[in-house]
């Protein structure tokens, strides 16, 4: 069942025949003759199509602007976007959608001016922003439109601010400052996350993981001791532990079960995304094992989990996860037993606390990170053996040659295929509806069970969800495509 | 393999590696263990059973669309039909996006730029609207804001020169002229399995004769005429299986008599799957086209244009179309469980929805959907993955024998 490899199926457009570049520029009555009317069966599916799209987009358009009730989602335009979330604590979004889009534009501004520096970079006109982010700044003109008070543009106003400032922060920044630069812009990825979840726990992990990370890059840079080069990520691992223990820098989480709405959609892919790349690369590393027990659980794992649909495991976190890990006291009796399955009662305990909420974003996770594995083997695979056998020959080792010369290239095989996984992940967790977490679908649901709107608006309030993962999905496979583009001609 | 060749206590590398993997079994086995252990105990303390006897007890629960499913049969009776229903969702669902697919794939590459405007519109809406939407807005559309529960005379399509109904509506079913079965049905089906085995044999026979000779091999003539003539005899040895059924309604306009009823559920949740995987499937097809080498078709300008498609191009394209379309037709399958949304009893329904509802044991229910997909998503990868190689080494031999 290896059928879902990475592969360059989608280029970014169509080519057509007709389209031929031609070195003078077509008059409009040429162009119409050219791919309207070139063929008479040609000329009859033109008028055949004509009156059909004709139909169609005068009943959309009349229905959209004229006919069509809006009323519920004018109403409930907050509750579509962030469900239950209580509102005293809605400056915690506000802050994170700021953090993001700071964080964004910097990423951008540093990737521009390295591309300009390469030389890589085509010239981004304004005119090729507009075609690849319409839909996204459709979706929020529409938000726009359905609000009753001028407080959210003023919002937006602010978050594209903060996104210009950051860009331009980003474009200006010296090169010797390019990695701290990108190191505050995931940081602050990092930390609007926390703004949610709050920073106890192991929260304090992911920062310590990002800032290690970039202090062994920045020691293996510098060329130091050996033993500066793993003690530096250790004592700052440990930093970073110290500072999230000091008093003004706790907040208190938001609990999962808090987190709905759009906002509940768009996070829970995240977080699921975040939890199954690792676990895929992991799955996929086990599935090359050369120890068949490991390769064996992991093509068990991968398999299982791919035939089976996502409702079903929604179900098992939902239905089943209770009678695996809520344990009546078991051993008490027996003091071997007890003391064995001590490390596993501590793991099912903590399983178990856990609301629907997180439990189906772990599902969603465990879901993911088979398909990743598979992802990411394909990836392994496209790695040509000659950088193996070249990495053998300059003296790596098999964990090193894997860290600097086979994971890098993977990498950049499968990221098309990844966000690929990333939307589809997007689209599934409209599926929380049917466990009844409150995503934005189940919003809809509430919605027509308040009195005013009982049965009114059911397809406004439909159109409006489905136009609401549309924008996004739509603006990411586009940049996927230009990804794939981007990245198959620098291959060849 | 190197590695268990050598000696042990020359090799402790091979050591190591046997520590770590019965440390690993070991440790999975603890786990899997006391889990099991659990759940049992869970199981007990909730008074459900702990074994598969659930099985054989009367259900107690009827399901919409069977008449014929009476609550006190057993469980297992109802896992059939819910089996019967996911497949027959799936499969119907499959023919249709292949179709639609097909046909959306290749309008994207037209050189009228309406048609490929449209068709392109087409596939970036629904590639990227959840499945889920879509199948809330079929039977928003077709059922929720559609005629009222009692049939009304508007939705009722009649043909001309007949007085039967061609087609009824209500806002539960849409029904058509179907056929309804007396005398001996199984003995038809079974004889009809038998004959398709024998088309399939004479497929492969005429392919092989084709090969062996040179002779053209005409196999789909040969084996579909065969299977139609068979299927005929077994018509009238079976005595007549089946009568064409007009729908129409009872004499208290409530009720349908008669043709083939589709229920709502059924009908959003494979129009809605078939719409979705059929913008995949489009995708597919206009990017196995597109990877064509130019030069074919460049060579192909002494034939017109459809032997150009028809010889040339599809061919070809479809070898490289064939295994991301049944990627498609397993995500097409697993997504039929989203019938959930609209009530409609499939497999994952009925079990954990229908059947967990009626104080069925959850564990062992959502184990058994868990086994019945991987079943169903094997044998579609297993036929997919033959018919594959199949038709590739077919090929494959054809260009050897033609070489020799």
């Amino acid at each position: 069942m290896t059928l879902t490899e990475p592969k360059n199926l989608h280029s970014p457009k169509p080519e057509r025949a007709s389209h031929a570049k031609s070195p003078h520029k077509k008059t409009a009555e040429e162009w119409i003759k050219a791919n309207l009317f070139n063929r008479w069966y040609n000329s009859v599916l033109t008028i055949a199509f004509l009156a059909l799209v004709g139909v169609l987009a005068f009943f959309s358009v009349r229905f959209l602007i004229f006919t069509g009730n809006w009323e519920p989602v004018r109403e409930n335009l907050t509750l579509f976007m962030i469900g239950k979330f209580p509102r005293a604590n809605q400056w915690r979004i506000l802050l994170q959608v700021q953090l993001i889009t700071f964080s964004i534009g910097l990423a951008v501004g540093i990737y521009l001016t390295k591309a300009r520096a390469a030389g890589k970079a085509s010239a981004t006109t304004k005119n090729l922003i507009y075609k690849r982010f319409w839909a996204l700044a459709l979706l929020i003109v529409v938000l726009l439109a359905l609000t009753k008070s001028f407080l959210p543009l003023l919002f937006v106003l602010a978050a594209i601010a903060g996104f210009t400032i950051s860009f331009w922060l980003g474009r200006l920044t010296p090169k010797s400052l390019t990695g701290l630069a990108s190191y505050i812009s995931a940081l602050c990825f990092i930390i609007s996350f926390q703004i949610l979840s709050g920073t106890g726990g192991t929260a304090w992990a992911f920062t310590a993981a990002l800032t290690a990370f970039s202090i062994f890059r920045l020691a293996h840079k510098k060329e130091l001791v050996l033993i500066f080069r793993i003690l530096a990520p250790a004592i700052s691992i440990a930093a970073v532990y110290g500072i999230y223990q000091l008093p003004f820098i706790k907040i208190e989480g938001i609990g999962w079960k808090d987190w709905s709405g759009f906002h509940l959609n768009l996070t829970a892919t995240v977080v699921a995304l975040a939890i199954a790349l690792p676990l895929g690369i992991l799955l996929a590393l086990g599935r090359r094992s050369s120890l068949p027990v490991i390769r064996y659980i992991s093509v068990g794992y991968i398999e299982i989990v791919r035939g089976v649909p996502l409702i079903g495991l929604l179900f098992f976190g939902n239905l089943f996860l209770g009678f695996l890990v809520e344990q009546p006291d078991l051993f008490s009796g027996n003091d071997v037993l007890h003391a064995i399955t001590i490390p596993l009662r501590f793991l099912t305990d903590k399983v178990s606390s856990f609301p629907a909420i997180a439990r189906a974003i772990l599902v969603m996770a465990v879901f993911t990170s088979a398909y990743m594995a598979e992802i990411f083997r394909g990836g392994f695979r496209a790695v040509p053996s000659g950088q193996h056998d070249a990495a053998k020959a300059v003296g790596l080792g098999r964990f090193t040659s894997f860290i600097w010369v086979t994971f890098p290239q993977a990498f950049r095989a499968i990221i098309p295929a990844t966000v690929g996984q990333a939307i589809s992940l997007f689209k599934d967790t409209s599926l929380l509806t049917i466990i009844a977490v409150t995503e934005i679908l189940h919003v809809r649901e509430i919605v027509h069970g308040q009195r005013d709107f009982m049965g009114v608006g059911i397809a406004e309030t439909l159109i409006f969800v489905s136009f609401a993962f549309w924008a996004i999905s739509y603006t990411m496979s586009k940049e996927s495509q230009l990804l794939e583009a981007k990245l198959g001609v620098e291959k060849r | 393999m190197s590695d268990s060749q050598r000696n042990w206590g020359q090799n402790p590398w091979f050591v190591l590696k046997v520590v770590i993997q019965v440390l690993v079994v070991g440790l999975v086995g603890l786990l899997f263990w006391y889990l099991g252990n659990n759940i049992s105990n869970n199981l007990n303390n909730k008074n459900l059973p702990t074994g598969f006897g659930f099985l054989t007890e009367p259900t107690n629960f009827a399901i919409t669309d069977n008449q014929g499913f009476d609550s006190t049969l057993p469980f297992w009776r109802a896992i059939l039909i819910g089996i019967q229903n996911t497949v027959l969702a799936g499969l119907i669902g499959i023919a249709i996006a292949t179709v639609l697919g097909t046909i959306v794939g290749i309008a994207r590459l037209s050189t009228n730029w309406l048609v490929a405007k449209t068709a392109s519109i087409f596939v970036e809406t629904f590639r990227n609207i959840p499945p889920l939407c879509i199948i809330i807005f079929f039977s928003a559309a077709l059922f929720v804001s559609g005629p009222l529960p009692i049939f009304s005379k508007s939705y009722i399509v009649k043909l001309p020169f007949i007085n039967e109904n061609f087609l009824l509506f209500s806002n539960r079913r849409i029904a058509f002229p179907g056929l309804a079965s007396d005398g001996n049905v199984a003995l038809f089906w079974w004889l009809i399995l038998g004959g398709a085995i024998l088309a399939i044999a004479i497929f492969i026979y005429r392919t092989f004769k084709h090969i062996a000779t040179g002779a053209s091999h005409h196999r789909w003539l040969w084996s579909l005429g065969f299977l139609i003539v068979f299927s005929m005899v077994a018509f009238i040895i079976a005595d007549t299986p089946y009568r064409f059924s007009w729908p129409s309604i009872s004499q208290d306009g409530r009720l349908l008599i008669g043709g083939f009823a589709a229920s709502a559920g059924y009908l959003s949740l494979t129009l809605a799957l078939a719409t979705y995987t059929a913008s995949h499937i489009a995708e597919i097809v206009r990017g196995s086209i597109q990877s064509i080498p130019k030069g074919q078709s460049e060579a192909a300008y002494a034939l017109n244009a459809f032997q150009k498609y028809r010889f040339i191009i599809l061919p070809q394209a479809f070898r490289v179309s064939i295994p991301p379309t049944i990627s498609q037709y397993l995500n097409l399958m697993k997504n039929t469980s989203l019938g959930i949304a609209v009530a409609y009893p499939d497999i994952a329904a009925l079990l954990l929805v229908i059947g967990v509802g009626n104080k069925n044991p959850a564990p062992q229910s959502i184990l058994m959907m868990m086994a019945i997909y991987l079943a169903l998503s094997l044998i579609i990868s297993l036929v997919g993955n033959s018919y594959n190689k199949l038709f590739l080494s077919n090929e494959l031999k054809k260009v050897a024998t033609q070489r020799a």
